[in-house]
């Protein structure tokens, strides 16, 4: 990222954030949304921009565990918090179930809606393990996907749900455990 | 081995589910020195130019190249019509003033804030109906060639760009023989592609003087690449390199460079780095939209059902595409001459200029639009008949081996099977129980075709290496359809290896070979013949290879699982890796296969071309081949506020065979989802200045996963009728599958509520207005009685 030192230069804000599981701190002006910092400056080009104004929801990352729009929250208010971005669900033990179940189940096609539809989906069976359709339906109304028609991305996630690509509850104990660490 | 027909993971899920997928966007880090273009838009639809001053953006921190329409020094009737900068008048609201390259994008912006321009607002035409008249108030493109003197017209009217006529039979006979006529004028409106990816490119001014550009552009070779050429003569065709990173989606969107073409200008005027990426809004202000259809239609059929006359008037809405003689309604027109069989026909077709941004293709290439009046036709003669729509469409359709309108042969047609499928999939011969709620209940079908068009030219180039594993090359449009994925299997068919042994190198103009674009579903069709023709290529150069080693004629080597199976001779098979012998600096024999030498195959498809249509219109080769689907909806209509509410949608198909079926069948259920919000919601809306009003996703209401019924009530069937010359039988998916939906919805409207839709999409507003009209209607009948 090209930016002109100078006139902001003396505005800038400190903040800390766990990303992933490391901790970052970064000095950033604070108009910059968190959208911003992720992609340009931690380079996790993964976290998508369809829009910029809150409409698309290509951009939603977890922050504290709950699917936000990162257009829509500036880096300030992330100080403190724990991020997760599609980069942070593989692990070296492998794909996360969603992952794994998105691509069996064929709800990628272009791919540009793809890693906010798995984080949101993420954080709805973080807090509903055993979500009905319509919930599910629910959850992802923020997520806009121009090529699938949401059937397959629906049946990824019931069948991720089900477990037929791994346990999703040990994961997240792993995870928080990784947050606690941080903090 | 079988490799096709079957549900192989897509080779790009894995770096698309773990965000590793690189787009236009995420290249720009890469970069330390790139500069930002932005570009300030008319807020006029059609203004002068009285005065521009961009003295003060030029002077300000971080510019480096402000361009106008004026000082670009260029032949702005060599770019494509979204991308011409305005030099003494706009002709649309959004199109470019000035051009700004700076340092970063907050400069960039606050350049082009601190230009100076003054406009003296003209009159403007925004829609057909204001369009398509003796007077209009404004004429688009006063240069038409049509409008030379001389030159006998069908419309005489200024702002007509083009036209088409073509006769089959006599219709006037054709109406006499008919028992029933219906007739009708219908139109749709301007709607906008909303990929979720918005148009980018970057390009570098390269150390040795060339250009690398990385766009989401189609064609990189066929349209991004000779675009560029075409605008910039100076530059040697070979100094310029085009790179398709993954990309967002498109429909039809970025067949047109409009972002490519100034990204390059503004790299060449600043000998930099630059990125041209569209915001949000500009994707509805400033790129192409489908084009609007509106048609005026007759048909008239015997006591039987059989259709005896068809006349079609059309008109194609092109918003401000001036100078473009390539358009005259054909294109629309043609999705009307493929479906059923008509003795007698007659059709005029016409395009339209507005102060609209220039319409683009759009998935359908304007069959959504052309045909909905069409099919609703065939359902008002159903009910004259006394007829289900399902038969008599089902009377009328097309055989194989029969012609189209055109005098065309069509070689593979399954939409009998689509109606069949589509009507039992939503029980159309069951009619909907009204439970006496506000909620009325109705069920609707409809069937459409849609061409392929039999230009362009696709190479490949097929590299099998020494260790086994194969490299194919292409140039193929990859929008996320899947196409990438059915290659490799494919190949891996033809070569008779797994899938996972080959690896897919596409779309790089220095690396991968010549492709023209993937437009009209043809990527698996064409790209896919030459891959076809690569692997059987590279697979005789083995045989021969491994024939002369072992002293056997070539025809008695046969290459399949990685293996050449040898007969006359001491030995059996032989692994291919083996053929591949090490050579080093002291060998002496140099023939024969070396180790780091692949074997190279190139393949070259390129359907026969069409043929020009005579004095009435027709031709034996014009389209090639055409996938067909039809669509069965049951909806819900509130009669309290006009809401259509789906209920049940079936999407079908024939789309040849298909390679992987699970990727058609998401083709057809996203065609599902998307031709919803065409039917019932999509509308782009202007101001009095003539600017699109509702520029955001917030404001154009695009389909949300709670506008789509839920999983069990959508259903998709595959109907494939093999095309003779398609890969293993493939067609194109997915077009048609987007285009019947809207005829669907409005006869299943009618099923509900009585009340008939001349065009879409069908808003809340639009139902209401019917339903008060119907009402008024029947009140008065009433009236009349008492
Ligand atoms: S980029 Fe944040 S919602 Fe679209
Ligand atoms: S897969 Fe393209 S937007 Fe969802």
């Amino acid at each position: 990222m090209k930016r002109k030192e100078g006139k902001h230069n003396t505005e800038k804000i400190r903040i800390h954030m766990t990303v992933n599981g490391r901790c970052f701190e970064i000095r950033t002006e604070p108009y910059r949304t968190l959208l911003e910092v992720l992609r340009k400056d931690l380079l996790l080009t993964g976290v998508k921009c369809g829009c910029e104004d809150t409409n698309c929801g290509a951009c939603t990352v977890l922050l504290n565990g709950n699917a936000v729009k990162s257009c829509s929250v500036l880096a300030g208010q992330a100080d403190g918090c724990r991020v997760t971005t599609i980069e942070g669900l593989e692990t070296e033990r492998g794909l996360h179930p969603l992952q794994k179940a998105f691509m069996e189940h064929f709800a990628v096609q272009c791919g540009f809606c793809t890693p906010a539809m798995i984080l949101t989906a993420k954080s709805l069976l973080d807090k509903n393990p055993h979500p009905s359709e319509e919930q599910i339906r629910e959850g992802l109304h923020g997520n806009l996907c121009r090529c699938t028609g949401y059937v397959k991305i629906v049946e990824a996630i019931l069948a991720a749900a089900s477990g037929a690509y791994g346990e999703l509850s040990e994961r997240n104990e792993e995870e928080e455990q990784e947050g606690r660490h941080v903090f | 081995m079988k490799m096709t027909g079957k549900d192989y993971i897509r080779i790009d899920a894995y770096e698309k589910v773990t965000g590793r997928a690189e787009y236009m966007g995420d290249l720009v880090h890469k970069f330390p020195d790139l500069l930002y273009v932005k570009g300030l838009r008319s807020p006029y639809a059609h203004a002068r130019i009285l005065r521009l001053d961009i003295q003060k953006a030029s002077r300000l921190s971080g510019v480096r190249a402000v361009v106008t329409g004026e000082n670009a020094g260029v032949d702005w009737g060599k770019f494509p019509q979204q991308s011409r900068m305005a030099v003494t008048e706009t002709l649309w609201a959004g199109q470019t003033v000035a051009l700004v390259a700076a340092e970063s994008l907050e400069e960039a912006k606050r350049a082009i804030e601190a230009i100076e321009v003054e406009y003296e607002p003209l009159e403007h035409v925004l829609t057909w109906q204001e369009s398509f008249c003796e007077r209009p108030k404004s004429v688009v493109d006063p240069k038409l060639p049509i409008h030379q003197p001389g030159k006998p017209m069908h419309f005489p009217y200024p702002n007509v760009a083009g036209e088409f006529v073509q006769q089959k039979g006599e219709i006037e006979k054709g109406f006499l023989e008919a028992a029933v006529t219906v007739e009708g004028e219908f139109w749709t409106e301007k709607r906008v592609h909303s990929q979720l990816e918005r148009a980018a490119a970057l390009c570098a001014y390269e150390k040795d003087g060339k250009f690398t550009m990385w766009c989401n552009g189609c064609g990189i070779h066929g349209v991004v690449k000779k675009a560029l050429a075409a605008a910039f003569p100076q530059i040697p065709y070979s100094d310029i390199r085009v790179i398709s990173p993954y990309t967002g989606g498109s429909f039809g969107n970025r067949n047109i460079p409009y972002v490519e073409l100034p990204c390059f200008l503004m790299a060449l005027k600043t000998k930099g780095t630059v990125f041209y990426e569209f915001t949000r809004e500009e994707m509805f202000t400033a790129a192409p939209t489908n084009w609007v259809c509106a048609t005026k239609i007759k048909l008239g059929a015997d006591a039987e059902g059989r259709l005896t006359a068809k006349e079609l008037r059309l008109i194609e809405e092109l918003g401000a595409a001036a100078g473009n003689e390539a358009y005259t309604g054909r294109l629309s027109g043609s999705s009307t001459a493929n479906t059923y069989s008509v003795p007698n026909v007659s059709f005029l077709g016409c395009s339209l200029l507005t102060n609209t941004v220039p319409a683009g293709p759009y998935r359908g290439l304007g069959t959504p639009d052309a045909i909905f009046g069409l099919e609703l036709l065939m359902n008002e003669l159903a009910e004259k008949l006394h007829m289900s729509p399902l038969e008599i469409r089902l009377k009328n359709i097309i055989l194989r081996g029969e012609e189209d309108d055109y005098g065309e042969e069509i070689t593979s047609i399954g939409v009998a099977q689509c109606l069949q499928q589509a009507a039992e999939a939503v029980e159309l011969s069951v009619p909907c129980v009204q439970d006496g709620s506000e909620w009325l209940y109705g069920k609707g079908i409809a069937c459409c075709g849609k061409q392929n068009g039999p230009n362009g030219r696709s190479e490949a180039d097929v590299l099998i290496h020494h260790d086994g594993s194969i490299e194919v090359r292409v140039s193929c449009d990859n929008h996320g359809m899947g196409v990438s994925t059915a290659l490799v299997q494919i190949a891996a068919e033809e070569l008779s290896v797994e899938p996972k042994q080959i690896r897919l190198v596409i779309g790089d103009t220095d690396r991968t070979p010549f492709d023209n674009f993937s437009a009209s579903s043809s990527g698996l069709y064409r790209t896919g013949g030459a891959v076809r023709i690569a692997c059987r290529d590279a697979k005789r150069q083995l045989q021969e290879e491994a024939a002369r080693m072992f002293g056997i004629p070539a025809e008695l080597a046969e290459i399949r699982e990685n293996r050449v199976y040898l007969r006359g001779t001491y030995v059996k098979s032989v692994p291919i890796c083996e053929l591949f012998r090490p050579l080093s600096m002291f060998e002496q024999d140099v023939w024969g296969l070396k180790q780091g030498t692949p074997v190279r195959g190139h393949g070259v498809f390129c359907p026969a071309q069409a043929v020009p249509w005579d004095e009435k219109g027709r031709t034996p080769r014009m389209w090639n081949w055409f996938q067909y689907a039809a669509s069965a909806v049951e909806i819900a209509v509130n009669q309290k506020t006009g809401q259509i509410k789906i209920l049940k949608i079936a999407n079908a198909g024939d789309t040849g065979s298909p390679i992987n079926p699970k990727i058609v069948e998401g083709q057809l259920e996203g065609a599902a989802h998307m031709a919803l919000g065409f039917t019932v919601q999509e509308q782009l809306l202007y101001d009095e200045n003539g600017k699109v009003k509702n520029a955001s996703l917030g404001d154009y209401r695009l389909p949300l996963i709670l506008d789509m019924p839920v999983n069990e009530n959508v259903k998709v069937c595959i109907c494939p009728d093999p095309l003779p010359d398609g890969p293993y039988g493939a067609k194109g998916m997915s077009e048609s599958v987007v285009s019947a939906v809207g005829a669907a919805v409005a006869g299943a409207l009618y099923d509900a509520a009585g009340i008939k839709a001349d065009h879409y999409p069908m808003t809340a507003e639009m139902v209401l207005r019917l339903l008060e009209e119907k009402k008024a209607v029947h009140d008065e009948k009433e009236r009349r009685q008492t």
